[in-house]
Formats: structure tokens, C-alpha cells, sequence
């Protein structure tokens, strides 16, 4: 077939951006990443990991969990098979959660909708917020903080716990139940290792059973 | 004494004790307030182990610890109260009032199981008739029995009866008296 060169010019050019186009899209699909996906930050995705956090060396708290996403130096946890906080490098909480932030930065543990019981004990607090302190060892629940301990039902409205001391605050809206009784009070402080609770302000306590009932 | 004053010394003691037996009965269920507390000061300490509560304002300005038991109200600074074993103990100038009459004394102790109540210490009953001195007040509230022993006194308006130790049987309505007693009585007017 006798082509002229005008037509051989532009069959070669047609090749070479077909190939041009070709080289494009391996070169898209091989060599680049997918971008990220929209408003969601670079991040690391783990699955079935155990994670340990600690302080001066000592181990402070683990979680086993079936998804660990780590974004912007917080790492989030759901899907949670075991969490285990520690004292004195022994076992002392065990917590349900539904998720779990640990901050890198701030060194906090922040437990949603969570569930901690003490081993071996009568502990049982619930608040949908706890945050884990490791700095200061604490043990904060910003809002509402149900908790059993001993036979006393305690509600308080905001409730901080030192885990090195055994003191916990209960602050605003304080009210305990023990059997029949009802006490009232603005703040408290349970030491918890000693037995001994300090009311602050204005108490109020009242029975719930008459005579004729006993 | 004679025979005149004599109904009317009882007649007074029947209405101390038909207030006193109401406030004993009921004392089963109740609320205790510590008002005036600020909110950064210790009220009061509870051991939740041993069931005992323990409080003392003594040294808050305007605190005071309060126990109704439905119209009765106990007034005190200092208090300690065995919820297990219910026993409660006012110290410091405890009072406790009910509509017409009032008991202040140093200490009142009241043990809900064994239903006795026991003052002492510069005990005072006031009534809308008499006042009622002794060092101690017993009251037993199975026996309905009120005893008042040491350095007892009544004062009514118008005379006064001394002795060191009387027995009332409430529910008999029937006054004991032991060893000596000493009256005077104004006649003036009568």
C-alpha cells in the first residue's frame, strides 16, 4: 500500500498519543496512590492489635481491639474485645466501651459509653465519658457518673477518681443510697482505700422506711 | 403539799409526757439537714462500712444540725448516729422541740433498738405549764417509763418541787417519787 507522507505523519502521530494516553493511565494507576478520600485525614489502619499504654515505663493500660484507626495523632479504637486498666502493674479495671480515643499528645485515654469494674471487687462505675489521665493518674467523668461500690448506689454529676491515692471526688448533685438511706449533698470525697467518706456543704439524709414497715 | 397542789403538779406532768410519748414513738423515719454549711467545708463523715455518720459545726459559723421526725425536730452541733444499730448521740446543747415543750440538754442519746432515750447533762423541759430540771432523763419507750434523777426540779408558775429522783409511768399515768422531796408553792393569790 503506497501511503503518502502526509498520511504516514498522521497515522505515527495517532499512534504515539494512543500510546502517550496508554503510558498515562499505567503510569495513574501503578506508580500514584489513590488520593485520599474526601474530609478524611491521612491515617493508618489497623486490625486485631493490642494496645499498650504506659507511664515511666510501667504498664498502665491494654486494649485488644479489632480496629485501630490512627488520624492527626489520635488513635481511635472500636470494636474493642478487652480493656484492662492497670495498677501497680496488676490488673485492677476491667472496662466495656464503645470507643476508645487515645490522644498521643494530651497522653489520654478517652472511654465512650463505658462500663469499668473493679476485679476482684464491688466497683462498678458507668458514665459515656470517662477520660483516663496517665499525666496525673486520674480518672475523669465529665458528666453524669453512676457507680456501685459495696452495697451504695452513688450518682454524682461530675466525678473525678486518683488512682494513686484512692480518693474520689464526687462533685455536684451528689446523692448515695446505703439500704434505706438517702444522702444529699454538693460534693464528697470517698476514700475508697480507708472506707471513710467527707461530705461537703449543705447534707441532707433521709429514710425511706417508717416504722410501721420494719 | 396539799391536796390541791398535788392534782395540779400531776395534771402538768401528764401533759409533759402526752407530748413526750408521740415524739419517741415516731422516731423511726426522718430527715436530718446540716444547713449553713459552706460548700468547701466538711459537714460531716461517714463511714459507709460500719454505718456511722458523724458530724460537727460546732465551729461553722451558722451551721446547725437538724432532725425532724415528722413535727419533732431535734436542734444540735455536734452528732454522731450508728445507722446499723440505730443509735444516735447529740452533743454540744442538743434541743429537741415539738409543738409546745422542748428538752434541751449537753447530751442526747437516743437507741432506736432498744427504744430508749437518755439525756443528760443539764436537762431542761420546758412546757407551756412547768420546767422540768434533773442531770439525767431516761425514757424507755417499751415500758413507757420516764425517769428523771439528780437534782431534780419542777417549777410551775407559782411554787416548785425538789427531790432527786421521780419515776413517771406514762401509760399509767402514775408518778413515783423517791426519797425526799421538797415543795413550796405561793398561795397568795389562791
Amino acid at each position: 500500500m503506497n501511503l503518502t507522507a502526509k498520511t504516514k505523519l498522521i497515522i505515527i502521530s495517532f499512534v504515539l498519543i494512543i500510546v502517550t494516553i496508554i503510558c498515562y493511565f499505567i503510569y495513574l494507576v501503578w506508580f500514584n496512590p489513590p488520593p485520599p478520600a474526601e474530609n478524611i485525614p491521612p491515617s493508618v489502619q489497623l486490625h486485631e492489635s493490642r494496645l499498650i499504654g504506659r507511664k515511666d515505663g510501667e504498664r498502665q493500660w491494654e486494649i485488644l481491639t479489632n480496629s485501630v484507626l490512627q488520624a492527626e495523632g489520635q488513635v481511635t479504637l472500636t470494636e474493642m474485645d478487652k480493656i484492662t486498666l492497670f495498677q501497680e502493674q496488676e490488673p485492677y479495671f476491667l472496662v466495656d466501651a464503645e470507643k476508645a480515643i487515645w490522644d498521643r499528645r494530651k497522653n489520654n485515654l478517652e472511654l465512650y459509653n463505658a462500663v469499668i469494674v473493679q476485679i476482684d471487687d464491688e466497683f462498678k462505675l458507668e458514665s459515656d465519658l470517662l477520660i483516663l489521665n496517665e499525666k496525673d493518674s486520674t480518672l475523669t467523668s465529665p458528666g453524669q457518673a453512676n457507680i456501685d461500690w459495696q452495697g451504695l448506689a452513688i450518682v454524682s454529676e461530675e466525678m473525678i477518681l486518683e488512682m494513686e491515692t484512692g480518693l474520689l471526688h464526687l462533685k455536684a448533685g451528689v446523692e448515695i443510697k446505703d439500704r434505706e438511706f438517702s444522702w444529699k449533698m454538693s460534693e464528697a470525697i470517698y476514700d475508697l482505700d480507708n472506707d471513710l467518706m467527707d461530705f461537703y456543704g449543705v447534707v441532707i439524709f433521709e429514710t425511706e422506711v417508717e416504722k410501721d414497715e420494719q | 403539799m396539799n391536796n390541791k397542789r398535788s392534782v395540779l403538779f400531776i395534771l402538768v406532768l401528764i401533759i409533759f409526757c402526752s407530748h413526750l410519748v408521740p415524739v419517741l414513738a415516731e422516731s423511726e423515719k426522718g430527715r436530718l439537714e446540716i444547713v449553713g454549711v459552706p460548700d468547701d467545708v466538711v459537714a460531716g463523715r461517714y463511714d459507709p462500712d460500719a454505718g456511722i455518720f458523724y458530724a460537727d459545726v460546732r465551729e461553722i459559723p451558722d451551721a446547725l444540725i437538724k432532725v425532724n421526725f415528722d413535727d419533732v425536730q431535734i436542734l444540735g452541733y455536734k452528732m454522731e448516729w450508728n445507722t446499723k444499730d440505730n443509735y444516735a448521740l447529740f452533743s454540744n446543747d442538743a434541743k429537741l422541740e415539738k409543738d409546745d415543750f422542748e428538752l434541751s440538754a449537753q447530751i442526747i442519746e437516743y437507741f432506736g433498738d432498744d427504744k430508749k432515750l437518755i439525756a443528760k447533762d443539764n436537762v431542761l423541759v420546758v412546757t407551756d405549764d412547768a420546767k422540768i430540771y434533773a442531770d439525767n432523763l431516761d425514757y424507755d419507750e417499751e415500758t413507757d417509763e420516764a425517769l428523771f434523777t439528780g437534782n431534780v426540779k419542777v417549777i410551775f408558775e407559782d411554787g416548785e418541787l425538789e427531790g432527786q429522783k421521780f419515776l413517771m409511768l406514762l401509760e399509767k399515768s402514775e408518778l413515783r417519787f423517791y426519797g425526799s422531796f421538797q415543795g413550796e408553792f405561793n398561795t397568795d393569790n389562791k
